[in-house]
């Protein structure tokens, strides 16, 4: 595995930010990071990239250890913060030719082309850019690097629609070519259209690790009875749940393909028929509702 | 890599130590101009009558040898613009270096180069001191400007004054020492300013407490201002060569020896700890 996180633990005192977190992914795959506020997204980051001390576990990155071993760990990830800051006296073209120097897999052309890319004024002053404009500059910094996986951090963050759809493509691009993408977001579309896995985390640990196959399979089912109702033969009905209420309603969630199901949904006497995908969203609010478990 | 870290803290202090060496070297060269308008025999008849015992405590030399031409011209190295403008560069450097990039979140997108965080202090710290160099270099340039430009009763010759200019980089050592160590500890530049000029207060307190009254002279050998003596060195090392270098080398020697181990234990603390996120 190209990366490889295991029982990684970050504590403060007595306040646990990240728990025996374990997880793994390799290059050629996006893995999508959920979460809400404080649920320890970006300590998990900032632990991958070496800025913290694990309190327990271990991270490593092609072999390298993420702590011990920072730089060459950098030297193999581009890391885009949840909140890029940088100098503000500099211009975007002078900062862009500062970090492609800093970077050995990066390149004054590359990183200029990635600003063209994104749209991005690199004359004007940092001072003077929108915070959009900043966050369009940070990520032509941290996409320029030719390195085998890209660590992001909300990366769409204060971007228009039409630049999100740069980045997202940019990720697909770097997907293609067999890089490894990381990010954290709190935009489930995005996260849903370009990862290949999800992990969840929740109150510093993680709840659920999920391949998008599986839950693009996922749907939800709503129509109104009109007589009476069969089950479907035995086979087909262990992977449904299906549910009634008072007013004639059923709902019916499954995580199997749909074709078998609608030749039973066809001979049933239903209206107002409805199919949904159940996508992220009803598995990130089954764990993180306020109150849920 | 590491020289573009290096070309980009010149670039940014650039300005600040253009500034600081200027003022410095006008500032020099501006008094020496002043103090040969003055006529010294008069004014130290009449310091001696007018100023009361306790000022005289507080002087680095008897007055009647800071009313010799070389007293007069080193002096200068006791004014307060001196000390301020070496306090200016240093602690303006010296705080930006860790905790002023913390404060303005500027940190976490170097660290996530593939640099060392070492290479980042030094590269930083490296053009600090070369700016300390710069501006005793400008001290003493302002001095020799001085005195070959402005018409003196006698001779003196500028290198009569590298005592004083070396005794003005050993305390900007010590400062950038000192400034960086409080960033490395503190959360922010402000806090880190703060810690730096408490602490400075507290060491003038000490020197004066230490002059002042005979029975706390000890306190001087715990403040690090008794090592700054540019007047006291200079003219010994004048008159008494073989007493007072050995004692310049001292004092030399305890200032830098100070800064360079304050910062190593700041580079040691910022390698070792946590990069907290940005403020």
């Amino acid at each position: 595995m190209f990366l490889q996180a295991s029982g990684l633990s970050k504590r403060y005192g007595p306040f646990s930010a990240l728990e025996q977190c374990s997880f793994e992914t390799q290059q050629g795959e996006v893995l999508g990071l959920l979460g809400p506020n404080g649920a320890g997204k970006t300590t998990l980051l900032r632990l991958l990239l070496g800025f913290l001390k694990p309190s327990a576990g271990t991270a490593t990155l092609d072999g390298f250890d993420c702590y011990d071993q920072a730089v060459e760990v950098h030297k193999r990830v581009s890391y885009l913060p949840g909140d890029p800051r940088l100098p503000r006296n500099l211009t975007g073209r002078q900062i862009l030719k500062f970090f492609a120097r800093l970077h050995p897999a990066s390149s004054e052309k590359s990183a200029l082309e990635m600003a063209q890319r994104l749209e991005l004024d690199d004359a004007c002053p940092v001072k003077h850019m929108s915070s959009g404009m900043r966050q369009k500059l940070a990520l032509a910094i941290q996409l320029a690097p030719d390195v085998p996986l890209i660590v992001l951090d909300e990366p769409t963050s204060n971007l228009d629609p039409s630049a999100r759809s740069v980045v997202l493509q940019i990720l697909r691009e770097a997907k293609a070519a067999q890089k490894g993408v990381l990010f954290s977001s709190h935009v489930l579309s995005e996260v849903e259209e370009i990862s290949d896995r999800v992990i969840l985390l929740r109150q510093g640990q993680l709840v659920e690790t999920l391949r998008m196959v599986d839950v693009r399979l996922q749907h939800r089912i709503r129509a109104k009875l009109t007589g009476p109702f069969t089950l479907p033969q035995n086979a087909l009905a262990e992977h449904l749940h299906i549910e009634h209420d008072q007013e004639g309603c059923m709902t019916i969630q499954t995580a199997r393909p749909l074709e078998p199901l609608l030749g039973w949904l066809a001979s049933q006497p239903l209206e107002e028929l409805r199919i949904e995908p159940l996508g992220l969203r009803a598995i990130y609010e089954r764990h993180h509702t306020v109150g849920g478990s | 890599m590491i020289r573009a870290l290096w070309v980009q803290s010149l670039r940014d202090s650039a300005l600040l130590l253009c500034g600081c060496c200027s003022l410095l070297f006008g500032f020099i060269w501006f008094r020496l101009w002043i103090v040969s308008q003055i006529n010294f025999a008069e004014a130290v008849g009449l310091f001696n009558k007018m100023l009361p015992d306790f000022f005289h405590k507080l002087l680095p030399v008897p007055i009647d040898m800071i009313a010799t031409l070389e007293g007069r011209v080193v002096m200068g190295y006791e004014e307060l613009p001196v000390g301020l403008l070496m306090a200016l560069w240093t602690v303006t450097r010296g705080t930006e270096c860790l905790a002023g990039r913390l404060w303005d979140g500027t940190l976490e997108m170097l660290l996530a180069q593939p640099i060392k965080r070492l290479a980042l202090v030094t590269s930083h710290t490296g053009v600090t001191l070369l700016g300390v160099v710069a501006m005793a270099l400008a001290a003493w340039l302002g001095t020799a400007t001085g005195i070959l430009t402005v018409g003196f009763e006698a001779e003196t010759f500028p290198r009569t004054y590298l005592p004083a200019s070396i005794n003005l980089f050993a305390i900007g050592v010590f400062m950038t020492g000192a400034a960086t160590l409080v960033s490395a500890i503190a959360r922010s530049r402000a806090q880190a300013v703060a810690f730096f000029v408490g602490f400075y207060v507290f060491e003038i307190t000490l020197k004066i407490m230490g002059l002042m009254a005979p029975n706390l002279a000890w306190l001087k050998k715990m403040t690090f201002l008794s090592a700054y003596e540019p007047t006291k060195l200079t003219l010994g090392c004048l008159s008494d060569p073989a007493s007072y270098l050995p004692l310049f080398w001292l004092y030399t020697g305890i200032l830098v020896g100070l800064g360079f181990v304050a910062l190593a234990i700041s580079a040691t603390i910022f390698c070792r700890n946590d990069v907290p996120a940005p403020v």
